[in-house]
């Protein structure tokens, strides 16, 4: 959070369009890699891809679902009280949806465990609840919310796909790598977790740096 | 200004009504999942109790499906056998005893915890009908290293138990000739000692508190056949 | 004897085994946001380690007296308006916690700053942000899993926030003492900023990785008596 109040500020500007909203949640200011946030799932559910996916597809479920609600009802919003209506509608949604992973897919609420209940602390959400759901229309709130989870999914897919295939030689479960190569367990444990977000980090700011670079001469 | 009360809910009465609005949703979610989650919790278990009694041949390409208290295998044949749960606590321990519809105990299944490497190992045991061998293990849940102690979830690292002698602790030993000399022996896992020493050591624990109240309430059972160690007591 | 043994299992697995931020992996917004400085760095420790005990003890409170299946408040609720069975407001945990966490917040900060000026300068200003830390939500929610099973008590509710707010203020000190020194090396550019800290975080992660082991070790060393039972039991089964 400590980082979210930070970016807060430079990310309010008047009214993007839906499209906007949705393009730049994807890559622009991708949660992950851009704004680094909601780093607790990244790190804690990424050590194989079935578990990745069904967080995206949980966190996906509250965003859209309270960045809506919220948006619907800004008019009614007091400003010192916002905090206190997005935290309820996030719990709530939050409750629904793990509910629902453990009626209707009971394995992976076992794997998931403590982090379905922990995106109530997502910042991702409460992030976009403040900037856009609480200002803009319920469309612009929905392809934003849209956007933000495409962003999110490539941000925990992707350290979920360095991590599954380099630890296990696996991709979704799938034998990818031959039985020669040897298995790097450490990227299934926690240090592992840590190593491969910061190395794609790097990886994306070193991307970055090169056209400007380029620019410069 | 408003008067304080008037204030508190020209202020508030948006929450109170998200509140009263989420609490119905909640209700709603709560009263149509519950059952169904609670049959999963259980059935999770009961899926694997087949497989820790009946010899693996038996349900090769077998499809078993949980409802209530009863476990149906359907074999790759078409024929349906049917099966009985009872659920019973002895000596602390989780135990299901599974007969075939209407007959006789099939076997049992013992349910133990204790420490592994990492963290707690939750396992189930399988013990034949006369209570003379174990006939499975099956790993609930662990957080051993992965590719290292986590093999003791696999069939090459559980195969040690089918068959087993039920009337002497497993003993740990780390050369597979050593294992294959004689029944009761199970070959550590390479690098993984101690995950496999403590899944022994949790099976030893949970036989020997469950098997003895078993063999005692079955001699209690049949007083005709046992009568002399029922009087010995 | 046998709960003094495991409250130092507890104890030793939240602080040190399964470390909040370096196995469980929560907290990890202010370990990476405040641990550019030692002594803010153990500011923010310290403010999560007694909000999360506050949040911890709180918590315990609410699930055992209302939110379990069966609690006795919540049932005597329910069986005045004549409910059948027993009452279960499981599904209202998540909503109830996070409001004790934001009130323990909202109480701390008051508290502090009336009685404890010094300490409100120290580590106030990192109190609001610490209500959306998931460390304290994340121990609320074990506290929760093992009072419902019937495990814990207030003793083991308590142990695990303490310690596990202790683990967090280790990991986190053990952070910024590293990531001084780091200010003065002669850092890649790409991996400047979050990569370098993230990479630091791993070889922490694998330093802690040492730890894993020591439960059972520890656990056996405690209680002699576990260890002995199946001897026990089986020397039983001769005598009949």
């Amino acid at each position: 959070m400590a980082v979210a109040e930070l970016e807060l500020p430079a990310a309010v500007d008047d009214g993007p369009t839906a499209a906007e909203r949705f393009i730049a949640g994807i890559l622009p200011e991708n949660p992950t890699f851009r704004q680094l946030l909601g780093m607790c799932p990244t790190l804690a559910v990424t050590a194989a891809m079935k578990p990745a996916l069904t967080m995206v597809a949980a966190t996906a479920f509250v965003l859209i679902s309270a960045n809506v609600m919220v948006s619907l009802i800004r008019h009614l919003l007091k400003p010192h009280l916002r905090i206190l209506v997005f935290t309820l509608t996030i719990a709530t949604f939050v409750t629904i949806a793990d509910r629902l992973l453990a009626a209707y897919l009971y394995p992976m609420s076992v794997a998931l465990g403590p982090y379905v209940p922990l995106i109530i602390v997502n910042c991702i959400i409460i992030a976009r609840c403040e900037v856009c759901g609480s200002k803009q229309g319920p469309f612009t709130a929905f392809a934003d919310a849209a956007g933000n989870s495409l962003g999110f999914l490539i941000g925990l897919g992707s350290v979920a796909t360095v991590r599954e295939i380099l630890g296990m030689g696996t991709w979704f479960g799938l034998p990818v790598l031959p039985a020669v190569v040897p298995r790097w367990v450490i990227m299934v444990m926690p240090p592992g977790a840590f190593i491969a977000l910061a190395l794609l980090l790097a990886l994306v700011n070193w991307y970055q740096a090169r056209p400007k670079r380029r620019a410069e001469v | 200004m408003n008067p304080p009360r008037a204030s508190f809910f020209s202020q508030s009465w948006l929450i109170l009504l998200l509140g009263l609005l989420f609490g119905g949703a909640l209700v709603a979610v709560h009263t149509n999942l519950s059952p169904v989650i609670a049959a999963n919790q259980r059935a999770e278990t009961l899926r694997q109790l087949p497989g820790l009694v009946l010899p693996a041949a038996e349900l090769a390409g077998a499809e078993i499906t949980v409802s209530g208290d009863r476990i149906a295998v359907r074999r790759a044949s078409g024929e349906t056998l049917d099966l009985a749960v009872a659920e019973s606590e002895v000596a602390g321990h989780q135990l299901y005893t599974l007969a075939a519809a209407g007959g006789a105990p099939l076997g049992y299944v013992v349910r133990g915890i204790g420490s592994g490497y990492a963290d707690d190992i939750d396992l189930l045991v399988g013990l034949s009908g006369d209570l003379e061998r174990l006939t499975g293990l099956f790993v609930l849940s662990q957080k051993e290293t992965p590719a290292l102690g986590d093999e003791i979830t696999k069939e090459p690292f559980r195969r040690w138990f089918t068959g087993a002698p039920a009337t002497a602790p497993l003993v740990v030993v780390k050369s597979a000739a050593e294992a294959e000399s004689a029944p009761g022996r199970v070959l550590a896992l390479t690098a993984a000692t101690i995950s496999s020493r403590s899944v022994c050591d949790i099976v030893n624990a949970t036989v020997a508190a469950v098997r003895p109240q078993l063999a005692a309430a079955a001699s209690a059972a049949a007083p005709a056949e046992e009568g002399e160690t029922d009087g010995g007591r | 004897m046998e709960l003094f043994a495991n409250l130092l299992l507890i104890a030793v697995g939240a602080a040190l085994i399964n470390n909040f931020v370096l196995s469980y992996f929560v907290g990890i917004c202010p370990f990476l946001g405040v641990s550019r400085k030692l002594d803010t760095a153990l500011g923010m420790g310290l403010a999560v380690t007694f909000v999360i005990t506050v949040a911890g003890f709180l918590s315990w409170t609410l699930t055992e007296f209302v939110l379990r299946p069966g609690a006795p408040l919540a049932n005597a609720v329910w069986h005045a308006v004549g409910g059948p069975g027993d009452a279960d407001l499981s599904v209202l945990a998540y909503i109830a916690y996070i409001f004790v966490i934001a009130a323990s917040v909202q109480f701390v900060e008051m508290y502090v700053k009336k009685f404890f000026p010094p300490l409100y300068k120290s580590f106030g200003v990192f109190l609001p942000l610490i209500t959306t830390n998931c460390a304290i939500l994340f121990a609320c929610l074990l506290i929760m899993k093992e009072v419902v099973g019937g495990n814990w008590g207030l003793a083991e509710s308590l142990t695990l926030p303490i310690f596990g707010g202790l683990g967090f203020t280790l990991a986190i000190v053990l952070m910024a003492g590293i990531r001084v020194e780091l200010d003065l090396a002669d850092v890649p550019r790409p991996l400047r900023g979050a990569p370098i800290a993230l990479l630091t975080a791993g070889i922490l992660a694998l330093a802690f990785l040492g730890f894993t082991g020591m439960g059972a070790n520890l656990k056996q060393a405690l209680t002699p008596a576990a260890a002995d039972a199946p001897a026990a039991v089986a020397s039983v089964e001769v005598d009949r």
